[in-house]
């Protein structure tokens, strides 16, 4: 029996945190002001309504509901937090932290109200350790910029699914897949140790950082920042006994606020290769992906919905409409490029026009694509690419023949292979009509697996995105799957037809479990709208948790019912953990 | 004999097996004080003994082979020895579509569980240096390396996907997603929501809580083993070449570097064998281990032996140690030796991390203190293990002594160039710590008494959740806390040394 | 319905549009590969909170439309309104990501206009510059008469010229010398050009500041004088009049300009093959003006200034790592360095200091506003470092310096 989803109820519970005096919230100042520089304290409105909203809107069930913090603090060092924490407890405030708030679904809103720590000065890579393989960075670091800094060095991080705009921290903390995680795992794998404080303003330092803390510098200077080999060097080992840094995982700040973390650093790689395939049949390519994964082949790889990928080739709703059409329609595709042909006659003889050709007819009518990572030396990227083949190709995993799309992903990933030329890919595209369809843009996604500026872009073509993202075997994707389209349609979901929805899969480590991303496109204009949209939600979270499906984060103000009633043990042990750390106070929700 | 032994059932109080839990020797430093055993058949039996124990105040210590090297089963403040090794039942296998994991209870061991995953072509990753009697769980949750750590890193934490836990109000609970309550069955997802409990819970060898199942990621069996070796007399130069090699081309399941003493002990299996080892054997022997196929072996074996022609390192084949192969090919499958050793070489291991560039330096401290308390380099042997491609390195130096005649009293231990075992192991350790090294898992009351006076606030935060998890401190209260047991975070102020 | 009439309903959609991903933080990583210099916003590198950035605006703008709190509560908010210097480095991420109606600026400036009819904005001084123009056509308050530095007054309001020197207030009566570099190249090619004695304020610092009101006489007035002299192509020396004409005049006319529009950098790429340089030996940065560049989407000039740089026998032009469209605002624009002298200051002192960062001892720029900007902030870098002070030099004045071999 799937319980009905009531929004009011749910709601209520935030009647319970009103405004704060403004008496008080000006007490809270002063007290704040006393240790953090008073420029980046305040209660001025304008300063907090920034706060109110993220990716999915007001992180409430209301349509129009804003909630700001009643106060902002924008701390420089983990002691402006600490002191934060210690003034926010004597006074029994929440306190939410945001450091770069992109890609957080609605928990980067204070829906308590209380004090926001904003990251943005807190935005140093402390150090690049090439002996224990490792980089310590503040909260405010994008992959982006971290990404930056390491490749001159020869070094990358494992890059998230989320835009590169996201944060180091908060991704990890969040449990955030990566695209590599299939060979390098969650998040929480990167990470190699922590300094957070707690509730009552302790500063814990756990792991790599435990015994060596980095000390607060304006920028790293490879030479004259301290080495950590004159400490105990960045050990990849969790310390000491149990590992603490476990408590502020998936909290979002609420029981503990995380001022550093230290991470995984990982070589490049002398060779690469990008392999795409196309596949009618979910179960399929799932089975043939959590092979590749079982087998180490490469850094594993990730499924693209319906839908997904496409719009991200291009940039107006038009274009992709278009090009979206060419691919489900296969005499259209054909008279198209036919056409294109005849006037290029030339083109044929050129090898990546043949390969992006191929590439392009391999996806075109599939309902989902994969793209596989294959990074090593050149022979091993030989080698996994005959093994890829393989298993795309056993009969015993799937029982369509999968199509070849590598020729494409050879010349749209350019940044991974010596001769590709995306030049071809922009060639074809314009002949196929598409009109605002930039070549310098086309260009950008050449290093799309180390510097991702995609994502956001599917999040954008209707304004706003919503998503689930349960974990579960490859083997449960196909049903899951099923179980969410069927919740679309029986809704009556605006725009199912045209594609406001799709799908992403990722490993979460070898096979032994992925991330089903089920994400909505919309654009709520009325109270009615938005229940719609978060009826379909929780009715497909309900139903697959009762068939064994775990959802780890959960939207907004819905988090604690969904955790109660899907883990009551757990919810309750957590809880009281939490409470012997007073994270109830900073964090209520 | 405590009053309490009479009010339970099935409590073994006979002093015969008692005393099988006194003396370890293994670790024959801190003689155990237990006064009954329990040995669970089902999982809910340690429910049962759990609610005893919280009513009586009794501590239960968890025990799950005999295999503890290091003590993390020594009952100091007496109690009940929960013996799970009866709890042996390999509950699920799953293959790959499915999550490629197994679900098993404590007593599960590495050699059952491969036999049964041999049907599957699948198999479990063994740790270093333990045999094959180990329990699987117990090795995982108490964060032993891996012997395939230079592929697979340190991921003996995530060797464990999901786990239940019998906490002390005498309730399981599940971690990640095994803590679903819904109905269905749950994959397995290793995080919890709002908190990592699985992270926070690993690596307290009980002292928050006894494991009654968990389930365990599982591996294709490789077709083969093929091993690479290298020689020479300078550990660091063999360590950073290896590391190089290794980095560039991301292969190698296992590297290490080993001395003959060391080597010898997991190749021998009598003494005669060993000292022959240990006489042939070059001053440090590099190892690279390789696995998979034909083809796979080859691919990986010509880019080791590229990248070691650009580093001017010499790696040979198998042709070359033809006997060490052999030997080392069984051990990669079912390790016998590495527990057999300690008939006929017994050693005290004083296990550390450290990185490549780090190393040096540790070690020509721990020699000046070798030297300074004359102790024989006979005695002394030593080992690096290679962590994701030399990321990280798990150091042990092992402590030889001469097998006694009989067994070994903890109140008179043997004396080795000027200290007795027990004060050579504390000041190793002691030296160690102040020398930078690192230790994950302090698994007896002597390394821990060491390493959490240098980090107090976490100490605190540690013991913080001791007392949420456990406020009677009934569960295993000699380990980590040292008997110390929580606090009640009440009595705790608001910090008031943070100053900018 | 003018130009400068606001859809509140629109612009609030709009503001809500922006889903908070926060690309427009930074410049795109294919766009610079520095950790260094990677911030792009100019007020959010200053100020901080997240309300100086795009996201935190676009909020803004959505409480001011839906009546959320009492504007004249807030102490802050004019100052996070006019501290946007217009860059459009937002945008350019904005826009990549997918065709969009929010498009920050925009929904800034409407803002600003907002503001001001209600008596908020704008800063004083900005609001001195609106009054000004009224009174004597141009932001400055001179009452001279309108290019006075013109020399051969057979150029001035010469009818049927081919082009149309359009001088711009800030060359014409702060930085003659662009100016009059401008007109010696264009003697030195032989071109059929005017400078108008009658040319007023095009309204780019109203536009941006949201001072409307008197926009539209400004730009039927300078239109009437281009038309009088029977001009094809009216030349531009200044980036921020290039834009207001080419973008915006459109816009509030309703109609398309009855003249082409061209920016110098674009003529001297032209005309290269007709100059013969003289070697100099100087290594320079190239600073991108955001109005002649991400403003001018989708026909940016970005190509032409460095042709004509590299050109040049014995120039070394490095490149920085914020360019072309990840270029770091001057600090200037928007009103800003009327309104907010320090910060203005403080924004060009960082665009130098990566100037100094590549080795640099000169940056190029085809846009007076950011020479003024970007000199005051090479006092300051220079001050702070203790170095020689980075030159800054109009791109026309480079060209006539290689042409005289100075």
């Amino acid at each position: 029996m799937v319980p009905e989803f009531r929004s009011e109820e749910i709601e209520k519970v935030l009647d319970d945190y009103p405004e704060m005096d403004k008496k008080l919230a000006e007490k809270i100042v002063r007290d704040l002001q006393d240790v953090i520089n008073p420029k980046f304290v305040t209660r001025d409105w304008a300063a907090r309504v920034p706060y109110s909203r993220d990716q999915t809107g007001g992180g409430s069930s209301k349509v129009d509901e804003f909630r700001a913090p009643d106060i902002v603090v924008v701390p420089d060092s983990v002691y402006d937090v600490a002191h934060t924490c210690q003034i926010a407890l004597k006074y029994g405030v929440p306190v939410l932290p945001v450091s770069t708030g992109a890609n957080v679904c609605g928990m980067a809103v204070p829906l308590c109200r209380g004090i926001m720590i904003d990251f943005k000065r807190m935005n140093r890579i402390l150090e690049i350790d090439e002996d224990g393989l490792t980089c310590t960075v503040e909260p405010y670091v994008t992959y982006s910029r971290l990404q930056a800094e390491l490749d001159p060095r020869g070094y990358r991080v494992n890059v998230p699914g989320a835009p590169n705009s996201a944060a180091v921290l908060s991704n990890c903390f969040f449990v955030g897949d990566k695209y590599f995680s299939a060979k390098y795992g969650y998040g929480p794998m990167e990470i190699m140790g922590a300094e957070f404080v707690l509730p009552n303003g302790k500063i814990i330092r756990t792991g790599a950082l435990a015994i060596n803390p980095i000390e607060d510098v304006p920028e790293y200077i490879p030479g004259k920042h301290p080495d950590p080999k004159d400490g105990p060097g960045r050990v990849c080992v969790q310390a000491f006994g149990p590992d603490m840094t476990g408590l502020p995982y998936q909290s979002v700040g609420r029981n503990g606020i995380v001022t550093k973390i230290c991470v995984k650093i990982y070589p490049l790689t002398e060779s690469s290769r990008i392999l795409m395939y196309g596949f009618k049949n979910l179960k399929n390519l799932t089975r043939c992906l959590s092979e590749i994964c079982a087998r180490e082949i490469g850094y594993g790889g990730i499924v693209n919905g319906p839908m997904y990928s496409i719009p991200s080739l291009t940039h107006t709703k038009a274009d992709a409409e278009k090009l979206m059409d060419i691919f489900e329609h296969s005499i259209t595709a054909i008279l198209k490029i036919t056409k294109s042909l005849l006037k290029n006659p030339i083109l044929i003889f050129k090898k990546p026009f043949r390969e992006v050709l191929s590439g392009l007819m391999g996806i075109k009518g599939r309902n989902f694509s994969t793209e596989i990572f294959l990074f090593g030396t050149k022979r091993r990227v030989e080698l996994d690419q005959k093994r890829t083949e393989r298993i795309m190709n056993d009969p015993e995993l799937t029982d369509e023949k999968p199509g070849n799309g590598t020729g494409l992903a050879k010349h749209l990933f350019w940044g991974y292979e010596k001769d590709a030329k995306p030049e071809y890919i922009y060639k074809i595209f314009k002949s196929l009509g598409l009109k605002d369809f930039r070549l310098d843009w086309l260009l950008r996604m050449g290093k799309m697996w180390d510097y991702n500026e995609v994502p956001t872009r599917i999040m954008r073509k209707a304004s706003g995105f919503l998503l689930q993202s349960p974990r579960m075997p490859f083997g449960k994707m196909h049903w899951a799957f099923e179980i969410f389209l069927d919740a679309l349609k029986k809704a009556n979901y605006p725009g199912v037809e045209e594609g406001n929805w799709s799908t992403y899969i990722n490993s979460g480590s070898g096979p032994h479990y992925a991330c089903l991303e089920m994400d909505m496109i919309y654009d709520p204009k009325s109270q009615e709208d938005k229940d719609k949209v978060l009826k379909i939600l929780v009715d497909v979270t309900f139903q697959l948790m009762q068939k064994g499906v775990y959802f780890p984060h959960n939207l907004g103000v819905a988090r604690d019912f969904i955790e109660k009633m899907m883990l009551p043990k757990v919810w309750q042990l957590t809880k009281e953990i939490r409470e012997a750390f007073q994270a109830t106070v900073l964090g209520p929700l | 004999m405590a009053d309490w032994t009479k009010k339970f059932e099935n409590l073994i109080t006979d002093d015969k097996i008692l005393s099988k839990f006194r003396l370890n020797k293994f670790f024959p430093l801190i003689e155990s004080k237990p006064d009954a055993v329990f040995v669970p058949e089902k999982k809910r039996d340690i429910l049962k003994i759990i609610k005893f124990a919280q009513k009586n105040k009794i501590p239960l210590i968890p025990y799950s082979s005999e295999w503890d090297f290091h003590g993390s089963t020594t009952a100091l403040k007496g109690g009940i020895i929960v013996d799970l090794r009866r709890l042996s039942r390999i509950e699920k296998v799953r293959e790959c579509f499915d999550g490629m994991s197994a679900d098993l209870e404590p007593g599960v061991t590495f050699r059952k569980l491969n036999e049964e995953l041999m049907y599957y072509n699948l198999r479990s990753l063994l740790p270093l240096r333990l045999p094959a009697d180990c329990s699987v769980l117990s090795t995982y949750y108490g964060r032993n390396p891996l012997l395939e750590a230079n592929k697979y890193g340190y991921h003996q934490d995530w060797m464990i996907l999901t786990y239940q836990m019998a906490i002390s109000k005498g309730i399981f609970v599940g971690m990640g997603s095994e803590g679903l309550e819904t109905g269905g069955e749950p994959g397995d997802y290793p995080y919890s929501p709002r908190a990592d409990l699985g992270r926070m819970f690993l690596g307290s060898i009980g002292a928050f809580g006894i494991v009654s199942r968990a389930t365990v990621k599982l591996k294709y069996r490789p077709e083969k083993y093929e091993f690479l070796f290298t020689s020479g007399n300078n550990l660091i130069e063999i360590l950073m070449k290896l590391r190089k090699i290794t980095i560039s081309t991301d292969a190698g399941q296992t590297v290490l570097i080993a001395d003959p003493k060391i080597l010898a002990s997991y190749l021998a299996k009598s003494r005669q064998e060993y000292s022959d080892f240990r006489d042939k054997l070059a001053d440090w022997t590099g190892i690279i281990a390789i696995a998979g196929n034909d083809e796979y072996i080859e691919v990986e074996k010509a880019d080791l032996l590229e990248a070691a022609n650009r580093v001017g390192l010499q790696l040979l084949g198998e042709e070359s140690y033809p006997h060490i192969t052999k030997l080392l090919r069984a051990e990669f499958r079912v390790p016998e030796n590495v527990g057999r050793c300690f008939d006929f070489a017994p050693h005290l291991r004083i296990e550390f991390y450290t990185t490549a560039g780090k190393l040096e330096k540790i070690r020509a401290i721990m020699n000046e203190f070798f030297k300074s308390i004359k102790l024989p380099e006979d005695n002394i042997g030593f080992i690096a293990n290679s962590l994701e491609m030399g990321r990280t390195y798990f150091c042990e130096y092992d402590i030889y002594y001469d097998p006694p005649a009989e067994k070994i009293d903890p109140a008179a231990l043997p004396t080795i160039g000027e200290k007795n075992l027990h004060d050579l192991y504390e000041e190793c350790y002691k030296t160690l710590i102040n020398a930078n090294a690192v230790i994950n898992v302090p698994r007896n009351i002597i390394t821990a008494q060491l390493l959490y006076p240098r980090v107090p606030n976490y100490y605190e935060m540690m013991r913080v959740l001791k007392y949420c998890l456990d406020p009677n401190n009934i569960m295993h209260p000699s380990i980590i806390f040292g008997g110390q047991g929580g606090i009640d975070p009440k009595t705790i102020q608001i910090a008031k040394e943070v100053t900018q | 319905m003018t130009a400068f009439t606001i859809d509140r309903e629109a612009l609030k959609n709009a503001a809500l549009s922006c889903v908070h991903c926060a690309m427009c933080r930074q410049a795109l990583p294919s766009l610079t590969k520095s950790n260094k210099f990677a911030d792009t916003c100019p007020s959010g590198l200053y100020f901080n909170y997240e309300a100086y950035y795009a996201p935190g605006r676009n909020e803004i703008a959505r409480a001011i439309l839906r009546n959320e709190y009492p504007l004249e509560e807030s102490e802050k908010l004019k100052e996070i309104i006019y501290s946007c210097t217009t860059c459009g480095a937002c945008e350019v991420n904005c826009r990549y990501i997918c065709d969009t109606n929010i498009l920050p600026v925009r929904i800034t400036e409407k803002i600003r206009a907002i503001l001001a009819k209600m008596g908020i904005g704008p800063l004083p001084n900005q609001q001195k510059f609106a009054n000004y123009v009224k009174k004597y056509n141009n932001p400055y308050g001179e009452s001279t008469k309108r290019n006075s530095w013109v020399k051969n007054e057979s150029i001035l309001d010469k009818e049927k010229a081919k082009y149309f020197y359009f001088v711009g207030c800030t060359t014409g009566y702060r930085l003659t010398p662009v100016a009059e570099a401008t007109v010696k190249i264009l003697d030195l090619t032989k071109e059929n050009y005017t400078v108008s004695s009658q040319e007023i304020c095009c309204g780019s610092p109203l536009i941006r500041t949201g001072q409307l009101d008197d926009v539209e006489r400004l730009v039927q007035q300078n239109l009437e004088v281009i038309q009088r002299l029977k001009c094809k192509i009216v030349l531009f020396s200044c980036a921020g009049c290039y834009r207001t004409v080419t973008k915006d005049w459109p816009e509030i006319l309703g109609k398309p300009l009855p003249f082409k529009t061209m920016h110098m950098a674009e003529y001297l790429a032209n005309k290269l093959k007709k100059f013969k340089f003289r070697p100099m030996k100087m290594k320079v940065a190239y600073h991108d003006p955001c109005h002649l560049g991400r403003h001018m989407f989708p026909n940016q000039i970005y190509n032409e200034p460095r042709q004509v740089i590299d050109r040049i026998p014995g120039i070394n032009r490095v490149v920085l790592d914020r360019e072309m469209d990840a270029t770091l605002c001057c600090g200037a624009g928007g009103g800003v360095k009327a309104g907010m002298p320090d910060y203005s200051e403080y924004i060009a002192t960082l665009r130098v200091e990566e100037v100094r960062a590549k080795g640099a001892e000169a940056v190029i720029t085809p846009c007076p506003f950011c020479i003024r900007g970007l000199t005051d902030g090479a006092k300051q870098e220079a001050k702070n470092t203790g170095l020689n002070e980075i030159k800054v030099m109009g791109l026309t004045e480079l060209v006539i310096k290689a042409l005289e071999g100075k």
